[in-house]
């Protein structure tokens, strides 16, 4: 039962068989959890969000045509939600959703991080955490879920280019923090 | 002329560089002890970033969806059924009121349309009796029917109520 693909899976539920629906959840769970941890930095926030993403794709798998990856348009719903989330909390967001084309120095959102007593590991999840929540999602999908930057666009509603930049400038500002802490003498 | 750019570090670390791109990226990578500094660096983030663990929600959280999931489909069938009570409702009450119009336009003279005021309250009186003809004689007994209805519906509703309540304290 657990080598079924999406597809089979979601052409079960949608012929009744509704607690087949567990097998999706399971197989998306701790991916999508982690996106969302990275969004919300908030437990409770994330698998709350989390439960109503289910929730919704459950009712939107009879409108679901297969012209997407299921994970893409799962995620969709996810990072659509998170954002909604981040909305009603009064955030920030229009400022910290901006366009990857305006400039932005992250370099300022490390401030607080600091090396001592840390190991390199460590210290790299510290910087993700404090990373602002369009970096962090990018990061996440990328590295995480696997997913490609086309299907991060499709996500996030960017450009590929849009996504590009957010990776490589998330990377570049970890890069050099770690130059800063000459954490580099590990590798030379 | 290729320059050592993040960018371009970036890229070739995402393996995007072209075989061109490439040899002379390495090229220069070979006599730039600064660019090499920051590839590593970047490397290292890359691989770090690749060992970066998942994390999990609660135990019970597929246990909790899955019980949601299961008992969303009733309350949606009651969606339904509330939708069309109250869509039939309505309907009611657009055709009394239309039948109401009806009556009231159907018995105004022409002559009168030359004075806003005295059309206003001519018809103002006209839909007072117009009213008070549909509470009288045999109007009155299709006005029970709805009220009866209505009536029913809202009982249905309320015994409803405090059954789903009965079940969540029982739960408790």
């Amino acid at each position: 039962m657990r080598d079924l693909t999406d597809k089979e899976i979601i052409e079960s539920v949608r012929k009744g068989n509704h607690s087949d629906f567990k097998i999706l959840v399971d197989r998306y769970k701790n991916k999508a959890f982690s996106l969302l941890c990275s969004m919300l930095r908030d437990k409770m926030d994330a698998e709350e969000v989390l439960q109503d993403a289910f929730i919704k794709a459950f009712y939107g798998l009879k409108n679901f045509k297969f012209e997407a990856k299921f994970s893409t348009w799962f995620y969709r719903i996810v990072y659509n939600s998170a954002l909604s989330r981040l909305a009603v909390k009064k955030r920030k967001i229009e400022k910290e959703m901006i366009s990857a084309d305006e400039d932005l120095n992250i370099a300022d959102e490390f401030n607080a991080g600091s090396a001592e007593g840390k190991n390199l590991s460590e210290f790299i999840k510290g910087l993700i955490d404090m990373l602002p929540e369009n970096y962090a999602s990018v990061l996440t999908m990328f590295y995480l879920e696997g997913m490609t930057c086309e299907e991060i666009g499709e996500v996030t509603n960017r450009s590929v280019s849009n996504v590009k930049i957010l990776l490589y400038r998330s990377r570049n500002a970890l890069k050099d923090k770690i130059l800063k802490q000459n954490y580099t003498v590990e590798l030379l | 002329m290729i320059e050592i750019t993040d960018e371009i570090l970036n890229r070739y670390i995402d393996g995007e560089l072209t075989s061109s791109e490439l040899e002379e990226f390495k090229e220069k990578l070979r006599n730039s002890e600064d660019a090499m500094k920051r590839l590593n660096a970047l490397m290292l983030v890359h691989n770090e970033l690749k060992k970066y663990p998942l994390k999990e929600p609660s135990l019970e959280f597929t246990s909790q969806l899955m019980k949601k999931i299961m008992r969303k489909p009733e309350q949606k069938g009651q969606k339904y059924f509330i939708f069309s009570i109250s869509s039939f409702i309505i309907l009611i009450c657009v055709l009394i009121v239309s039948y109401i119009a009806s009556y009231i336009v159907s018995g105004t003279p022409a002559s009168e349309n030359n004075d806003t005021l005295g059309i206003f309250i001519s018809y103002l009186q006209k839909f007072v009796h117009s009213i008070s003809s549909v509470f009288s004689k045999g109007n009155v007994s299709i006005i029970g029917i709805i009220f009866s209805f209505v009536i029913f519906i809202t009982a249905y509703f309320f015994f409803d109520s405090n059954r789903r309540t009965r079940t969540r304290l029982d739960k408790l």
